[in-house]
Parts: C-alpha cells; sequence; structure tokens
C-alpha cells in the first residue's frame, strides 16, 4: 500500500502540476515583479521623481492640495504606499454641487505637487493580474485563480510524498543529462525553496479566503456584512453640520507615528471644513508584518483623539501576518531580494515541471516525429507560457516608452501590447517546429529585454548611464535587471540551440509513408 | 554587516552537510571520509545553522530574522548545490 | 502493485472521473459543512472562530481531495465524503437552530 500510496500522489501531482502549471507559471512571475512594483511604476513613470519627505509633511502638503482643488468634499483620502512609492495617491468623493466629471483622483509627488506622469498602470498591472487576472470579471478571474492555488497546494503536498529520496537527493544538480537533469532542477528548485513555495502558496489561498469559503463567517453571522463591518470599520461622513476650519494634520499624523512607533500610511477626511469634520490615520502597510493596518480616530476640528481600532485575536492576527508574509509589503531590502529570489526559485521549479513532462515523455513516443496531439499541444503551451509572458513584460515595458505619452487610454494601450505580445508568442510556437520555436522564442525574449534600457535611454533623462553618476538606484538598478534578464534569457537561447544541433536520438529509419509534415 | 555573516554561515552550514553524504565527499574533496568524521561535518553543519538562526532573531528581531535565515539558508543550500554541480562535473 | 495503482494506470476514467468529482465538487460541499463546525466549536468568540475555521478549511479540502486519490475502494470514499458531509451538516443546522447566528 505504500508503494501504492506514492504512486498514486505521483500521478496526481504530474495531472495536478500539469493542468494548472501554465496558469502558476503567470501567477508566479507576475506575483514575484509584484516585490518590485512599487520601483516598476517608477520606472514607467519616469516624469516623477519622488522627493523623500516624512510621512507627516507629506500628508499635510496632500491635504493643502486638496484644500485648494476639492474643497467642498464630503471625503478625502491620501495614501502612500510606503517609504519606497514615488508619491502619493490621492481620491477624494466630490460634494453633490460639483460637476459630474469633476475628477476624483490625482497623484502627488512627495513635496505635495501634482505628478504629472504619464498615463499608465505600472507594476500595479502585473501586481493585480497575478490574481485578478485581465479583460475577465474579477469574481470568476479569482476562482481560476483560487483553483490554480489549491492545485499547487495539492502538487506540493503530494510531490513531497512522491519524493523519495528528498534527503538522499538534496543537493542534487546533475547537468548535461536530459531527463535527469530536468528532474534534478525541478527537484531543487522546490525543495531548497520549500519554506517559501508551502507559505506563499497557503497564504496566496487565505489572501482571498472569504471569496472560496465564505461559510465559516455564514456559520456565525446571519448577515455577512455584520462581520465585515466589525472586522473592517469604514466610518462614513456624518451629515454636514455648518463649515469650521479643518485642525492642522500633520501634528495629528506625527501624534499617531508616535503612538504606535511605526509610520502611518494613510489619511482619510471626513467632511472636511465641515463641524463634523474627522481625521483617520492608520499604519503604513510597510509598518507590520500583519497587514491589517491600526488607526486612529481624531475630531476634526479640535484635533482631540475620538478612537481607535487595533485589530486584536490570535485568528486575526494569524490572518493579518499569513497575507502580510504573502505581500511581503514589512520587508526590508534585503528580505525583499530574497523574497523575490525565491519566487524565481517558484517560477524555475514550475517551468521545470512542465518542461520535464514533454522530456519524459518524448523519450516514451511511438514515433518522436509525429508525437501525438497531447504531446504537441503541452509543447505548444510550453512555449506560449514560458517564453510568451516575459517576452510580453518586456513589451509592457518598450510600450511604456515608445506610445506617445499624452493622450487617454494611454494606459489600456500598453496593456493590450502585453498579451497582444504573449498571444503572438503562442501564435509563433504552433506555426513553427517546437525545437525552433524554442530557441526562436527565447532569444526574442533576450532581444527585447536588452532593448529596454536602449530604449530607455533614446526616449527619456533618465538612462543607466545617467542613473549610475546621479546614484538614482531605483532606474539604475531597473535597467540593469533587464539587461540581466536579457542574458540569462539568451543563455537559454543558445543552450537550446546547441542541445537541438547535437545528434539527438531520433528515429534513423523512417517508416515507409510519406515524410510527416513539419508539424512537430 | 550582519546579512553577508549570516550568508556565509548558512553556506558554510550547507556545505558541512553535504560534505557529510559519503555519495557527495568524493566530488567535493577527492575522497570519502571516515564515518565518524562524517557525523562530525553533519553536527557542526546543523549547529552552525542553528546560530545562524539564533544570530539572525536576536539582532533583527525575531519575525524578520526567522524569514531571512529562512531565505539565507536557501540561498547558502544553493551555493552549495552549485559548487557541488560544478566539482562533480570536472571529474 | 497495488489496486489503487492498477486501476489510475488502465486509463480507466470513470474511475478518475469519479475519484476527481470526489476530490473536487463533493470536497467543496464537505469541507464548507466541516468549516461551519469548526466555526461554530471553536473558542474566541464569533468573529474568530469564523477567521480560524476559515484559515483552516484549505488544509482539510487539500487533504481530501489527497485522499480522493489515494484510497483504494471509490464506493468507500463517496460513502464516507457523503456521511461525514451529511453529520457535519446536520451539526451545523442544531448549532444554529439553538444558539442562532449574529
Amino acid at each position: 500500500m505504500k508503494n501504492g500510496f506514492r504512486q498514486s500522489m505521483a500521478w496526481l501531482h504530474t495531472w495536478t502540476g500539469l493542468l494548472l502549471g501554465w496558469l502558476l507559471f503567470a501567477i508566479f512571475v507576475t506575483g514575484t515583479s509584484s516585490y518590485f512594483q512599487e520601483e516598476i511604476t517608477a520606472w514607467m513613470t519616469p516624469e516623477v521623481r519622488s522627493i523623500p519627505a516624512d510621512a507627516p509633511t507629506s500628508f499635510a502638503a496632500a491635504t493643502r492640495w486638496l484644500e485648494r482643488e476639492a474643497p467642498g468634499a464630503s471625503e478625502w483620502s491620501v495614501s502612500s504606499a510606503g517609504k519606497r512609492a514615488a508619491g502619493l495617491q490621492l481620491y477624494w468623493v466630490n460634494g453633490p454641487d460639483a460637476p459630474a466629471d469633476a475628477p476624483t483622483d490625482a497623484r502627488l509627488d512627495g513635496a505635495g505637487r501634482k505628478a504629472d506622469a504619464r498615463e499608465t498602470r505600472g507594476g500595479d498591472f502585473l501586481y493585480r493580474f497575478h490574481y485578478n487576472l485581465h479583460y475577465i470579471n474579477w469574481y470568476w478571474a479569482r476562482w481560476i485563480v483560487g483553483i490554480a492555488a489549491m492545485a499547487m497546494l495539492v502538487a506540493i503536498f503530494s510531490g513531497i510524498v512522491t519524493h523519495k529520496k528528498i534527503i538522499a537527493d538534496f543537493f542534487l544538480l546533475r547537468l548535461g543529462k536530459g531527463q535527469r537533469s530536468w528532474l534534478d532542477a525541478h527537484n531543487v528548485s522546490s525543495v531548497l525553496f520549500l519554506p517559501f513555495i508551502l507559505m506563499i502558496t497557503y497564504t496566496g489561498l487565505v489572501s482571498l479566503a472569504t471569496h472560496y469559503m465564505p461559510w465559516g463567517i455564514a456559520a456565525n453571522y446571519a448577515d455577512e456584512q455584520k462581520f465585515f463591518d466589525t472586522t473592517f470599520p469604514w466610518p462614513a461622513p456624518a451629515e454636514k453640520a455648518g463649515p469650521a476650519p479643518l485642525t492642522a494634520v500633520a501634528p495629528l499624523v506625527e501624534r499617531a507615528e508616535r503612538t504606535w512607533g511605526a509610520g502611518a500610511g494613510s489619511v482619510r477626511i471626513l467632511n472636511p471644513g465641515d463641524r463634523t469634520a474627522q481625521v483617520i490615520v492608520s499604519t503604513a502597510p510597510d509598518a507590520n508584518m500583519s497587514v491589517r493596518p491600526r488607526s486612529l480616530t481624531f475630531d476634526g476640528v479640535t484635533g482631540k483623539l475620538v478612537s481607535a481600532h487595533n485589530p486584536s485575536g490570535a485568528a486575526t492576527a494569524t490572518e493579518g501576518t499569513m497575507i502580510g508574509l504573502h505581500a511581503g509589503r514589512f520587508a526590508s531590502s534585503v528580505l525583499r531580494t530574497l523574497y523575490f529570489l525565491s519566487g524565481l526559485a517558484g517560477c524555475i521549479m514550475v517551468a521545470s515541471g512542465l518542461i520535464l513532462w514533454t522530456v519524459k515523455r518524448r523519450a516514451k513516443l511511438a514515433d518522436p516525429d509525429r508525437p501525438h496531439f497531447g504531446f504537441r499541444l503541452v509543447e505548444k503551451l510550453n512555449i506560449g507560457a514560458i517564453a510568451g509572458l516575459p517576452f510580453a513584460m518586456a513589451i509592457y515595458f518598450l510600450a511604456n516608452r515608445l506610445l506617445p505619452v499624452e493622450g487617454a487610454g494611454r494606459s489600456d494601450r500598453e496593456i493590450a501590447a502585453f498579451f497582444i505580445a504573449w498571444g503572438a508568442v503562442f501564435v509563433w510556437a504552433a506555426a513553427r517546429p517546437s525545437a525552433r520555436a524554442w530557441v526562436e522564442a527565447l532569444a526574442a525574449v533576450a532581444m527585447s529585454f536588452a532593448l529596454v534600457p536602449v530604449v530607455n535611454a533614446f526616449t527619456t533623462d533618465r538612462s543607466l548611464v545617467t542613473s549610475l553618476i546621479a546614484g538614482d538606484w531605483v532606474f539604475a538598478g531597473f535597467d540593469t535587471a533587464m539587461l540581466v534578464i536579457a542574458a540569462g534569457f539568451g543563455w537559454a537561447a543558445s543552450k537550446v540551440l546547441r542541445r537541438s544541433a547535437s545528434p539527438r536520438t531520433t528515429s534513423g529509419k523512417r517508416p515507409a509513408r510519406s515524410p510527416s509534415a513539419e508539424a512537430a | 554587516m550582519i546579512h553577508f555573516l549570516l550568508l556565509v554561515l548558512a553556506t558554510a552550514g550547507f556545505g558541512l552537510l553535504c560534505l557529510s553524504r559519503e555519495r557527495h565527499q568524493r566530488d567535493l574533496i577527492g575522497r570519502k571520509l571516515p564515518t565518524r568524521t562524517g557525523h562530525y561535518a553533519r553536527w557542526s553543519g546543523l549547529a552552525i545553522l542553528a546560530i545562524a538562526l539564533l544570530l539572525a532573531g536576536s539582532r533583527l528581531g525575531w519575525g524578520a530574522g526567522t524569514l531571512e535565515w529562512l531565505g539565507l539558508a536557501s540561498v547558502g543550500a544553493v551555493l552549495t548545490m552549485a559548487v557541488l554541480s560544478r566539482r562533480s562535473m570536472q571529474r | 502493485m497495488s489496486r489503487a495503482v492498477e486501476i489510475l494506470h488502465g486509463a480507466a476514467w470513470r474511475d478518475v472521473a469519479a475519484r476527481a468529482l470526489a476530490a473536487v465538487p463533493l470536497n467543496y460541499a464537505v469541507t464548507s459543512a466541516l468549516t461551519m463546525l469548526i466555526a461554530r466549536i471553536l473558542p474566541g468568540g464569533a468573529q474568530q472562530a469564523s477567521v480560524g475555521a476559515t484559515l483552516l478549511s484549505f488544509l482539510i479540502f487539500a487533504g481530501v481531495a489527497m485522499t480522493a486519490f489515494a484510497v483504494r475502494s471509490v464506493s468507500w470514499l463517496w460513502a464516507g465524503l457523503i456521511a461525514t458531509g451529511v453529520a457535519a451538516g446536520l451539526a451545523d443546522w442544531c448549532f444554529i437552530a439553538w444558539g442562532g447566528r449574529l
């Protein structure tokens, strides 16, 4: 029975991995890039030069801007993505006498000036893609992603059960041995990073837990809105009572930061300029390992503390920390780099698993020149998924630089370029013989990533050289990363080229029928 | 700095663990070690990893420190694996 | 070789389909019923119990999914899961009928 158990888990591991692997690769790649989403957004809005300012100063500057631009609003909201964000994001709810098409959001740099940046979704698009996908209603997208995440969890557990020599083969990476090498690569990337991979998968499910499992709430609450109101209080503005000057915001933010011993990340002002005004200050996303913020509510006229919200309870703390671990917003630069490397290992794990499937089955093909449909399909999907997505990301960055800076709908066109490029790789893979398609696709990825810093140098004044001289590590780091990725894919392309050029164990004898079309 | 020290300790720890395995000894150092030396290698490797964890926790806080230790442990294991892979190919 | 393995390799798609149905939709129903039960019996107040039960639910689902492909008899698998689901559902109904909800 023991042997049977291991083998049935091996079967389960192969099928859950294969059927969801292409989507999981996309989730892992875009998710891993999200650890640097603020930096990606900063690179994609080169017009914004963030001036580091402490929270009280920048929130005060934002308040002054809002006093000028949206005085009659019933609600102002200012948030910063933490110390690494390039500026502040502002939202407001216009008063009843504002025109219907009056703006409701703006972006300010750290000094409180409106950032006239090109319209782009930046790194946020990649981040949201990894759980909301795109062009699909978010409700169904999250279900699709959740199914993939659960499949991943089952694949992890079954993989651990199946991997008989998990300790014995711990350090083993035998290169140049075909199927054995791919298995080693798959084992090494998963076992050596197992704590991260297990954590990221489980916490990913937890991050959208109530979407998949609302019944825990339903068991105790007849109306689930009651649960959400208690757990995530979101006070609404009261009836306006009459004008009164808004108290200074900077001292309130300072006081909040002192009380918590942690940074403030958002300020929400209800009924600014009215007697019923309230100022709600919340902790920054990078202030704590738990993702659930603490908040302090102050009277908006007198500045007195009205109430405090501190998430408490073991389950809430566990959930908040789990989601915090997944997002890693609290992480220092060293830890963030480790998160990124671990995410890369996850990408390699998924990709090597998908490729291992084809390598294993190629050896067992009855006629290697005419593989059955399932095999050909997996091969083509592998190319489209593994080479296609990185290609799409490079095109996304290039589109950001090459599309005209002005004009509405620009961000949608950047995203369209992303998907068109991705689709193009699928089409190319379908049309070409697989071995050649791999080389061509990987080479295309390498070239497009290498182009990014070049195009950057020609279209902005923040080229790699300029950034290095100015000590601008975000821009210099991004351009350098592009070159490193390009080198990596170039190396991969050359390896595949050499492998397919060397004699393979294809059938020397051809069956006595017409030569097969070059469909494989 | 603490981060570099932790990386060195993690790599050393896994290096010793790798050395403690008979299968890898020939590739790493060209000969097989006596069984007792292998045991010493295993226990000292584990001890170094434990010391690294304590160091990380006390200097960086137990939350962030444990996480960083786990991450650097993975990197140290990868570096060890890379050295082993290289040396086994050279033989 | 165990029967489970024989059946799986023999491309008996009906067997795979039966296990898959147990591992996904039936599993979801049973896990939901169990999660509701855990939410009623965990200590610490309604809010904490609901959150705690939800956190555990993914482990339960994954465990049942693996079991669906590991056990030898598909009939016992379905019988066991249905029995568990019915029992948990009954317990949920009792708890809610007695204790009410917020």
